[in-house]
């Protein structure tokens, strides 16, 4: 449709005027505007996931924290199947029990784990171990599907295949949104990392697998800002996911933190493949449409050693 | 019978008879209860035993039969007078009909034969006369867990009360095989083995007469293949299509405590006479999220089934299980036809058995290894196709294998 050049000023039109939307909403909504010169990218390595955790925890609060006045927090996780922690299909628990207990000590009154997955819920949420760190800290985790009224319709402004989506009412209207997605194998996305992770918080996911899958993470990530993103990367499938079973599991003893999901993927990918994010289309999508960075150059990766 | 009598054996048969509702219905107490009702009767589990020639559930399913056996000769129809749902609710429908006999002619004892004598020639006929199953079936259409030509098993109760409003207690005393049954034992204890062998001897020929020609076609016919045009999903743990045909008696323990809603009696359509209105898994393209596929880490259908149709399996067995193979409908899938990238039937796959073959243009495509495909239907159930229909059928398999896919290690732990 680029062809036409009225199509093209249409989209320029409704980006603009997204643009004057945004200048005009309070600032914490707004996700880490240019804030530093370069996209910055933690990368935490060691052995004892608390305590990767726990580090990560703190970088959190030296850049910013989880933004002013945070009562409720809603934490994205991946318990999208029923598999133990092992077969690293899902997030890792140790590292939301650690995230939930830190928000806590941070005195973040309410928190929301909300997940559409994929498995039975009820299987995949006692499985994952991650039905057990949410209650021991008494923090949500929200079966999507048996709640009612758990979707709001809303418009992707800047989406060119997905224009409107049906997203959790959990994950907009919360005071910070933080993205814990594990880092693996993904047979039609190549990877699933952070901006696959929103699948498992809109209704209708096959809508995008109709609608070329690759331009719909990005359309979506275009639209959805989360204050941070932490990757598990503590356990990787290399292959053979994202549900497994999966003999080729590394264990590269990562977490990845960014406020640019963008950039975070396109670290993650190095893990998967020698030629990094140029084997992950939606990454490339993503940063062609402006919504992070994906050339590792161009950002400041810091490695921080965790004993 | 005394009046203080009578006013006790009211309160506990209403009493039991609540019980064993409770127990049908599930909802309030786990599914699994389901299963005792329909194994405490001797005649279903016995004869079923009979048909499999061997004993296929843990030994401490036989304790409830046995006692029912050691009662029956002791006392012979207390069971029927104090305990039975069935028996209950048939005198409760009785008290409120005319007291008429139209019908003379006793047919318990010839059912009770035909159901034995086919039960060793290994496919017994009319089990599903059984009264407990008929309980359970009952239970289980009352839940509206299937439709169609299928409700007729679960309709028997129901037409069998009103029966009893024309006839008080026809049931009980004209029909119900495993009531004969229980009185039989009773008369061995106290008549002369003479006098009950020339007693039942007219029903034991009845028996043979329908029985054996009945039972052996109804083999031939399986063993003949006069086969069914669709092979049928069974639910894991059944052996082979004759062998689950024959020692289901339709209770629907299993199509009630099924969490993902896929198993469902049948209608005579395509099935031979063994087999109408056993439960099938049936794969619906408009099931509901969480449900719709036979999930890896459910084994509940094969610890309800009172008879050992459904063999007990073991989590790890139940992985390895093989009920179906599926198979991808190229014009209709995604990848294939619309060179989308999709793969969600391999995103969902619990057994990594859907392969990728990548396009010219670098789209992934699903193949399915067939050989190690278990057929539980999660891969149709998550299709997001829609131009067609879903892009994967699902076929059964004439006798359940087991697939040693070198994963179960994985499984092991935890």
């Amino acid at each position: 449709m680029d062809e036409f050049g009225w199509f093209s000023r249409r989209e320029f039109l409704r980006a603009s005027l997204a643009g004057t939307a945004a200048a005009l909403l309070p600032g914490r909504l707004l996700w880490g505007a240019a804030a530093d010169a370069a996209t910055k990218v933690w990368v935490f390595h060691g052995p004892d996931r608390t305590r990767l955790m726990n580090a990560c925890l703190q970088t959190i609060d030296k850049n910013g924290g989880f933004g002013t006045d945070v009562k409720k927090l809603t934490l994205k996780v991946n318990a999208a199947w029923a598999r133990p922690a092992r077969m690293a299909a899902n997030t890792n628990p140790e590292l939301v029990d650690a995230f939930l207990k830190g928000c806590r000590e941070r005195g973040i009154k309410e928190l929301v784990l909300p997940e559409k997955s994929c498995d039975r819920a009820s299987e995949s949420f006692r499985l994952s171990g991650i039905e057990a760190a949410a209650q021991a800290n008494g923090a949500h985790l929200l079966d999507l599907r048996r709640e009612k009224n758990a979707f709001v319709s809303r418009q992707i402004p800047r989406g060119r295949n997905l224009r409107r989506a049906d997203v959790a009412r959990e994950v907009l209207e919360t005071d910070a949104l933080v993205n814990l997605p594990v880092v693996k194998h993904h047979g039609a996305a190549r990877m699933t990392a952070a901006m696959k992770n929103w699948m498992g918080s809109v209704d209708d996911r096959g809508a995008w697998h109709r609608n070329y899958l690759h331009q719909c993470i990005a359309d979506f990530s275009s639209f959805l800002k989360p204050r941070w993103s932490i990757l598990d990367a503590t356990r990787v499938m290399a292959s053979g996911g994202p549900k497994g079973p999966s003999r080729d599991i590394k264990t590269p003893e990562l977490l990845i933190l960014s406020r640019d999901p963008v950039a975070a993927d396109a670290y993650a990918a190095t893990l998967l493949s020698r030629r990094g994010a140029k084997d992950v289309m939606y990454i490339m999508l993503a940063e062609r449409m402006g919504v992070g960075v994906a050339d590792l150059e161009k950002m400041s990766v810091e490695k921080i050693e965790v004993e | 019978m005394t009046r203080r009598v009578k006013i006790i054996r009211w309160s506990v048969r209403l009493a039991l008879l609540g019980v064993a509702g409770v127990l049908a219905a599930g909802g309030v107490v786990p599914e699994i209860l389901g299963r005792w009702i329909p194994s405490l009767s001797p005649l279903a589990v016995f004869s079923t035993a009979l048909a499999h020639r061997g004993w296929y559930l843990a030994i401490y399913w036989l304790i409830g039969p046995v006692l029912m056996l050691v009662l029956a000769f002791w006392r012979g129809r207390l069971f029927c007078r104090w305990m039975c749902p069935v028996g209950t609710l048939v005198s409760l429908s009785s008290r409120a009909g005319v007291k008429n006999v139209f019908w003379r002619w006793r047919v318990n004892a010839s059912l009770f034969w035909i159901v034995i004598v086919s039960s060793l020639l290994g496919l017994p006929l009319l089990l599903m006369l059984d009264p407990l199953a008929t309980f359970q079936r009952a239970a289980a259409a009352a839940r509206g867990v299937y439709f169609g030509l299928s409700l007729v098993p679960g309709l028997l109760l129901p037409v069998l009360l009103v029966l009893c409003v024309v006839q008080p207690m026809i049931w009980c005393t004209h029909i119900c095989p495993l009531g004969y049954g229980l009185e039989l034992l009773q008369r061995l204890r106290r008549d002369k083995p003479r006098q009950v062998f020339q007693r039942t001897r007219r029903h034991l020929l009845i028996g043979l007469a329908v029985g054996v020609p009945v039972g052996l076609l109804g083999r031939w016919a399986f063993r003949r293949r006069v086969q069914t045009p669709r092979t049928p999903i069974l639910p894991p743990g059944a052996k082979d299509e004759e062998n689950f045909a024959a020692t289901c008696i339709r209770c629907y323990a299993c199509v009630s405590a099924c969490p993902m809603r896929i198993l469902q009696p049948v209608g005579p359509a395509d099935r031979m006479l063994g087999q109408w209105f056993q439960p099938e898994v049936v794969y619906k393209p408009s099931a509901g999220e969480d449900e719709g596929y036979c999930e890896e880490t459910c084994t509940i259908c094969t610890n309800v089934c009172p008879t050992g149709a459904i063999r007990t399996l073991t989590l790890h067995q139940k992985r390895q299980r093989k009920i179906g193979t599926a198979k991808v409908i190229r014009e209709a899938c995604l990848a294939w036809a619309d060179n989308r990238d999709c793969m969600v039937c391999q995103e969902h796959c619990s057994y990594g058995v859907i392969e990728t073959e990548w396009n010219e243009s670098e789209t992934p495509r699903p193949i399915i290894r067939e050989d190690i495909c278990r057929g539980c239907g999660q891969c149709y159930h998550a299709c997001p196709a829609v131009r067609q229909g879903k892009a994967i059928r699902i076929q059964g398999v004439k006798e359940q294998t087991e697939i040693n896919d070198g994963y179960a290690d994985l499984f092991e732990e935890g």
